[in-house]
């Protein structure tokens, strides 16, 4: 899940597959260009790849703001969907 | 103050200083446009918008010593006294008392019954006064209801109507002028098919929504990939927004020159165009301007021509006030007049009066995202264009926003607004980007 979640970052953010490795699972992805425009592309592919549906009061940039906080709103999803 | 007050009013010549016998009260509401047509970006930023509410403070670049100017909090003393030195003149400043970061200036001023009533007595004991605000919506024409004043720009509702994408391609078939290749859809399955019909003949198409500003709404496509990836965007906008009145599908042109002009439309229907300027864009994003347009003086009389007609149809349609026009000129060497409507202020409405700052000189205005930590003021981003000017002789940078530079109100999203005075500008995109890099790589 890690890696599809970084590859969508790294696409969405228009970074290069090694840059993304380097990447830790806590640091901004603010500071390496996420904003309000391109956090919903990221929203929409995860959407996408995870057969999920995010709701409105998780569309916060702050908690979308790293790996982590991402693999955990994609893991939040799937356990609902169970 | 009476019918015939407001329709004598000019805004230009206050602002020029020809006349000195109105008081306005200036407002920044920037974010309207929210109240016009609701938030089309789904995913929020507060701390974005806490950074684009404190851009307020450029309106010192217009305001006059006998004005009222509207702000979220009174600005840094420092900051206060370097613009007072540049020639900038202080107006009355009033603030609401809650300072709440997630509301709109204007919803703070509706709630504070202290502040409503300081308005009021205003225009009662001042007999000229005009209320200003940067775009009008219900809640500006509120304002101005409850304190009586007489209100530039707007109405709402006409204000909505022209800010609308659609409109602006309806203006331009209508006066003739060159239009961007480009057809409007009113479904997703039609954008698609258009969208890549588009992709077909040209490498790059955009997408815009309708409704939308500073870049939202607007997607840039290179690969079928992209566009089947924006019309699931735009699916996802569409299942949470009550507005969907289709899109715009256009090619994507490389230009030669983004042009901004600037025109205003009084009460009794005077129509000037007041200023053309070069854009600096990153991609759809606003990111400067360049003053005067590296433009052929022909180039700049067709804008100024343009927008005479532009603004006498829309004084027939109702509105009034200050305009912003967006433009280009292709890399094709064609001149497209409209790109984009905006009936309200734009950041670039309050570089158009410059002329006794830059005395003679050319001006880069940009702005660039900075990190700072939350012990970062004004002062100390004083201290460092002191030091970029002190290696850079033949330019002056000046930081013309306080507060989007105070560490405690950002916090780590600073945005810092300079002004650049130079003798010749050789390459603005070079100047802007070189000056950008060292902000970037700053550490606080």
């Amino acid at each position: 899940m890690v890696e599809k979640i970084k590859g969508i970052i790294a696409e969405v953010l228009g970074l290069d597959v090694e840059r993304i490795q380097t990447i830790s699972e806590d640091s901004s992805l603010i500071e390496l260009g996420l904003d309000s425009l391109n956090a919903i592309e990221i929203i929409v592919n995860l959407e996408s790849e995870f057969d999920i549906e995010v709701n409105d009061e998780d569309l916060m940039i702050d908690s979308l703001d790293t790996i982590d906080l991402l693999c955990n709103l994609v893991k939040k999803y799937m356990e609902g969907k169970i | 103050m009476n019918y015939k007050d407001i329709n004598e009013f000019n805004l230009l010549d206050h602002i020029a200083g020809k006349t000195n016998e109105y008081t306005v009260i200036w407002l920044f509401n920037i974010g309207v446009e929210k109240f016009w047509n609701g938030d089309i970006s789904t995913v929020k930023n507060l701390k974005e918008d806490i950074v684009v509410n404190h851009i307020e403070e450029i309106c010192l670049l217009l305001t006059k010593v006998r004005d009222v100017l509207i702000l979220r909090n009174n600005p840094n003393e420092k900051y206060l006294e370097e613009m007072k030195k540049r020639g900038f003149e202080i107006p009355m400043i009033l603030t609401p008392q809650d300072q709440n970061e997630s509301l709109g200036i204007s919803e703070l001023v509706l709630q504070d019954k202290f502040l409503l009533n300081q308005l009021k007595e205003l225009s009662k004991n001042r007999k000229k006064v005009v209320f200003v605000p940067y775009g009008v919506s219900v809640l500006e024409e509120k304002i101005a209801q409850i304190c009586q004043l007489e209100m530039i720009g707007g109405p709402s509702k006409i204000s909505q109507k022209i800010n609308n994408k659609f409109f602006a391609r309806k203006v331009a078939e209508e006066l003739h002028y060159s239009i961007t290749q480009g057809t409007i859809c009113d479904n997703l399955d039609e954008l698609k098919e258009k969208g890549m019909a588009f992709l077909n003949v040209f490498e790059k198409v955009i997408i815009k929504q309708p409704c939308g500003a500073s870049g939202k709404g607007l997607y840039i496509i290179d690969s079928e990939r992209k566009l089947i990836s924006v019309i699931q965007i735009l699916k996802h906008i569409s299942r949470k927004s009550e507005i969907n009145q289709g899109w715009i599908v256009e090619r994507w042109y490389e230009k030669q020159a983004d042009i901004n002009y600037q025109i205003y439309i009084g009460q009794s229907g005077l129509v000037k165009t007041f200023s053309v300027k070069e854009q600096l864009l990153d991609k759809t994003v606003y990111i400067g301007s360049i003053i005067p347009p590296r433009l052929s003086d022909s180039l700049v009389k067709k804008c100024e021509e343009c927008g005479k007609q532009i603004g006498k149809l829309l004084y027939q349609n109702g509105y009034n006030g200050i305009v912003g026009i967006d433009a280009m000129v292709t890399k094709e060497n064609d001149f497209i007049p409209i790109i984009e409507i905006n009936a309200r202020f734009t950041l670039s409405t309050y570089l158009s009066f410059l002329d006794s700052y830059r005395n003679s000189k050319q001006i880069l205005f940009f702005y660039e995202k900075i990190f700072i930590e939350e012990n970062v003021n004004y002062q100390m981003i004083l201290n460092e264009l002191k030091k970029w000017n002190e290696k850079n002789p033949d330019q002056e940078s000046f930081c013309c926003v306080s507060e989007t530079v105070n560490g405690e109100t950002v916090k780590k999203n600073g945005r810092l607004f300079i002004l650049q005075t130079m003798s010749a500008l050789s390459d603005g995109q070079k100047n802007y980007e070189k000056i950008c890099e060292l902000w970037r790589n700053k550490k606080w």
